[in-house]
């Protein structure tokens, strides 16, 4: 839970701390001006929050209330760590009847589907040199809804042609199922499973907690989103495969909410350091391109093609990238599938969001000359207030809000660094 | 089933009466301990005498020791009463038995987890691979022609396909839970008329999870027919006992469920239960402190008197679906002190474990990259490209206008073509949407023969990389099995002139395909005149 800021000056309004935090402040007794109790100021009243401007026009409103949103954008810790770039999941999604239930205004089984779908792209574009693999639980049994590879396109067509849900989850079938698909994997690839859990029982054919010990024992980490309540066997699933720091299992307060914790899985898992001892050099190959006037045999599909890659090695012909070989086995990829994983290892650093008081010279913003606000010069202006410009630690230049997000969560890359000398 | 059944019979000439109950005995007549007594998992076969014949007799063969062969024993019905009858109900009793006995050894011989698969049982499981193949069709092609036709071993084939094997096998063995069944049923009005569907699976498992329903329905089946007994259990009391429901006055009478009412169920003392762990032992934890005793417990706690036996019967009811899910596990067993301290103690107060991450050493990452750009000193002693005062100095004009100087046609001429060749190059680059433009027949053809070849080429490299590449009776055979897809090759050709399709085409379109055997047996030469050499 995020910690309150505690707030001792009574005479500032709710709302205008809520612009400036995002968050509520905690007044520590019940003040003089009708407030009530403590516990009813943790409640945000939108109507509270929302005030008309002296037109009775609310745009002025309606702005400060979308910066805030992008300021509250998560400043992640930048530590660069050694991380599972080769990644192999199981998406596990739930079918039983629980899913039939319309608490999300669609039935959370059409919201499930189409995250899962976003999902699925979005895993592919962070790490495009893994493999994922879907299994559904319907009726207490887990069926195989796609089979472990790397091409996005199947997996999607076929979790569009998911239709109907019914029966009870279970936890252990499908569970035991992940275990058999992520059993032939090398050691230098991730084993994980993404469980969604709609319902909040499990009926099991066995023992759950000899599955776990398998778990465990097999280095599979296993992630839960639970949609309805926390159930304590999730709890201690999560507890057991994950190194302990890692919160791995979420319960979902809204739809956005849901989406969020499904993209935290995009992000590759961070490695343990009693793994370190068996670093291995992996083969890979670049292949060529090839095109060709007449079509030959591609030997991924049997189709006929007029282009492809030929792998170094033996000289097959493929047709997508990356992949795995048909006949010599050795990965085959492209360097900018390489390069598309690299900013999980060195993230981008975060900017400093400067203040009134470190007295800013500049303007405009660097990248994209949007202006600035300027320093007024009544004295009443807050010195610890945002003056919207955000600075790079290393080249010391000053951007504005968009394009920091742009930076750290498109491009990973800082433009002022990129242009300088440095 | 479930009841004694006897009967007078003849064993060895001497009269007796032969009971057939959880087994199967022969008691002498004037004895009182039996002459024979079988289990029913060691009887192997079973034989009657046909109706027509005059001598009425049932042989069970029966395995006396492991390994041997079964010895016959003749029970002899002739010139009793009811000959026929009675011989007619042991031998279907018998039946019954015997395949109970058998359904339940085999469910339990059904192992559960990953664990027992390992690489010699799914090689050895003819079955899974059959099922396996009929499930997909394209594998089912593939292993067709290979192996069927002799040229890759069964063991070859599946080597590499390992992993679909183990997760069809997890797949095909997945149970579901146990669950109430009997709540789950609800009858529906449909015309005015109650209907109720049941399954045979959902009569087995009320039968597992109520022994008293199947006692009532063994009593009273013979006589009522299935359906009416069926429909008389739903609208009665005893059904609604069963259920957990409290039962009423209005409910309507029915004389035969109703006897059952008050019969309290048995309760299965198991022999070897555990005692409960310290934490939970209600009575134990009463007797050892209790505080509260005195006073009448909060109002959360108190027991509702008519409550009771509803609690008692649906816990009944969880207990034996635990059982049976839970029976054989290991950690139904005592609890140690460490775990007793474990689910006791206060974690909370403990310090957190440390973060196992790795963090990797980077300085700038700039300079990281600029490390690895720093030129070899090979590089080094080549002469440094002129700077660009001196090219700007090659240029004396000032501008230079394209229009009016010297052109050399015919160059202009290639490099305009040579680009726009590129271009469509580039623009044309598509991995699929071409078709073959062959017969049927011919398509096929060639796809099974590529197919083959693929997979002669998988098996070829994987057991080059293996450790037993230079063993000659390994690679051979898969050096011959890539030649003979040539040849194959050749063959589908010939076939396709007769039809007059052009064969440069075929041969264009298994180019990629020859190629890689080429370089896969060139790779192969390379190797064995290596090891040779060496």
């Amino acid at each position: 839970m995020s910690k309150a800021d505690k707030n001792y000056d009574s005479d500032k309004s709710e709302s205008e701390d809520e612009q400036q935090n995002g968050r509520v402040s905690n007044k520590g007794r019940k003040s003089d001006d009708n407030e009530g109790y403590t516990w009813e100021g943790e409640y945000q009243r939108s109507w509270d929050i929302v005030q008309e401007d002296a037109e009775g026009s609310l745009i002025g409103v309606i702005a400060g209330l979308i910066n805030a949103g992008k300021r509250k954008r998560l400043l992640r810790d930048t530590t660069p760590l050694r991380r599972g770039i080769i990644r192999h999941m199981v998406l596990v999604l739930d079918l039983s009847s629980a899913m039939e239930e319309r608490d999300f205004h669609h039935k959370r089984f059409e919201l499930q589907i189409k995250y899962a779908v976003e999902f699925v792209m979005e895993y592919f574009e962070q790490n495009p040199i893994s493999q994922l693999s879907i299994i559904g639980v319907k009726d207490g049994i887990a069926q195989r809804i796609s089979d472990l590879h790397g091409n996005p396109q199947s997996h999607i067509q076929k979790l569009k042609s998911l239709r109907e849900c019914n029966g009870s989850f279970s936890l252990q079938n499908a569970l035991e199922m992940a275990r058999a698909s992520l059993s032939h994997i090398a050691s230098h690839g991730t084993r994980e499973v993404l469980i969604i859990f709609g319902s909040i029982f499990s009926s099991d054919p066995g023992d759950i907690f000899r599955t776990v010990d398998a778990l465990v024992s097999d280095q599979i980490r296993v992630q839960i989103v639970g949609l309805a309540a926390e159930v304590a066997i999730c709890r201690e699933i999560c507890d057991r495969t994950n190194s302990s720091s890692t919160n791995a299992y979420g319960v979902v307060l809204s739809e956005q909410h849901f989406r969020e914790l499904l993209m935290e899985s995009t992000i590759p898992p961070a490695t343990n350091s009693s793994k370190t001892a068996d670093s291995s050099l992996v083969m890979m190959g670049f292949p060529s391109k090839v095109i060709e006037q007449l079509p030959s045999l591609c030997t991924c599909h049997s189709l006929p093609s007029r282009g492809g890659f030929h792998c170094p090695r033996c000289r097959a012909k493929v047709c997508t990238l990356p992949i795995e070989c048909p006949s010599c086995k050795l990965v085959l990829i492209l360097s900018t599938h390489l390069a598309r994983s690299y900013h999980h290892l060195f993230p981008l650093k975060n900017w400093i969001d400067l203040p009134w008081s470190a007295k800013p010279t500049s303007s405009h913003c660097f990248a994209c000359q949007v202006p600035f606000p300027k320093a007024s010069e009544a004295s009443d202006q807050d010195q610890a207030a945002s003056s919207m410009r955000f600075e790079c630690p290393s080249c010391k230049l000053h951007f504005c809000i968009d394009c920091d997000i742009f930076a750290h969560e498109q491009l990973h890359e800082c433009f002022g660094c990129q242009c300088s000398d440095n | 089933m479930g009841d004694r059944v006897e009967t007078f019979a003849y064993f060895k000439k001497k009269l007796g009466v032969l009971s057939v109950d959880t087994r199967l005995k022969w008691i002498a007549e004037g004895k009182t301990n039996p002459t024979m007594d079988i289990s029913f998992d060691a009887i192997a076969n079973l034989q009657m005498t046909p109706a027509s014949s005059a001598k009425i007799m049932v042989r069970v063969f029966i395995i006396m020791n492991k390994g041997e062969e079964p010895t016959p024993l003749v029970f002899s019905f002739t010139g009793l009463n009811n000959a026929r009858q009675n011989c007619e109900m042991i031998t279907a009793e018998l039946q019954k038995a015997i395949t109970r006995q058998r359904d339940n050894t085999v469910s339990e011989a059904k192992s559960f987890g990953v664990e027992s698969l390992n690489e010699k049982n799914l090689m050895e499981d003819i079955d899974l691979q059959e099922s396996l193949l009929t499930n997909n069709g394209e594998m089912f092609h593939t292993f067709k022609e290979a192996v069927m036709k002799g040229h890759l071993s069964n063991e070859q084939f599946w080597s590499t396909r390992l992993h679909l094997l183990r997760a069809h096998a997890v797949e095909r063995s997945q149970q579901k839970g146990p669950y109430n069944v009997l709540s789950s049923i609800k009858p529906k009005t449909v015309d005015n008329q109650m209907k109720v569907s049941l399954t045979r699976q959902q009569i087995h498992d009320m039968f597992e999870q109520h022994p008293q329903l199947r006692k009532v329905y063994d009593k009273h089946v013979p006589p009522l027919a299935e359906g009416e007994f069926w429909s008389r259990f739903f609208l009665s009391k005893l059904c609604k006992k069963f259920r957990g429901d409290r039962i009423t006055p209005m409910d309507p009478y029915d004389d035969i469920m109703d006897q059952y009412l008050d019969v309290d169920e048995e309760n299965p003392t198991r022999k070897d239960e555990p005692p409960p762990s310290h934490v939970l032992d209600i009575e134990g934890n009463i007797q050892n402190a209790s505080v509260l005793a005195e006073l009448r417990p909060d109002v959360t706690m108190r027991i509702d008197k008519e409550a009771i036996p509803f609690m008692k019967n649906i816990n009944q009811l969880s207990e034996r679906l635990l059982e049976k899910s839970l029976g054989s596990s290991k950690r139904l067993k005592t609890e140690t002190e460490h775990q007793y301290l474990q689910e006791s103690g206060f974690h909370d107060l403990e310090e957190d474990p440390k973060d196992p991450k790795v963090i990797l050493n980077i300085q700038e990452q700039d300079q990281f990259l600029e490390k690895n750009f720093a030129p070899s000193s090979k590089q080094s002693t080549e002469e440094p490209l002129p700077s660009l005062e001196v090219l700007q100095g090659l240029y004396q004009e000032e501008s230079v206008e394209l229009d009016n100087t010297d052109r050399d046609v015919n160059a202009l001429a290639e490099a305009a073509q040579q680009l726009t060749h590129a271009m469509r190059e580039k623009h044309e680059f598509e991995t699929h949407g071409t078709d073959m433009n062959v017969p049927k027949d011919i398509r096929e053809e060639v796809s099974m023969c590529h197919t083959v070849s693929v997979e002669f080429l998988h098996q070829f490299w994987s057991a080059l990389f293996s450790p037993n590449y230079s063993d000659k009776k390994v690679m051979a055979p898969l050096q011959q099995a890539l030649l003979n897809s040539k040849v194959r090759v050749d063959a589908i050709v010939s076939q396709a002139k007769k039809r007059n399709v052009d064969p440069t085409y075929i041969y264009q379109l298994v180019s990629s395909i020859l190629s890689s055997i080429d370089v896969a047996l060139q790779e192969y030469q390379k190797r064995s005149t290596m090891v040779s050499s060496s």
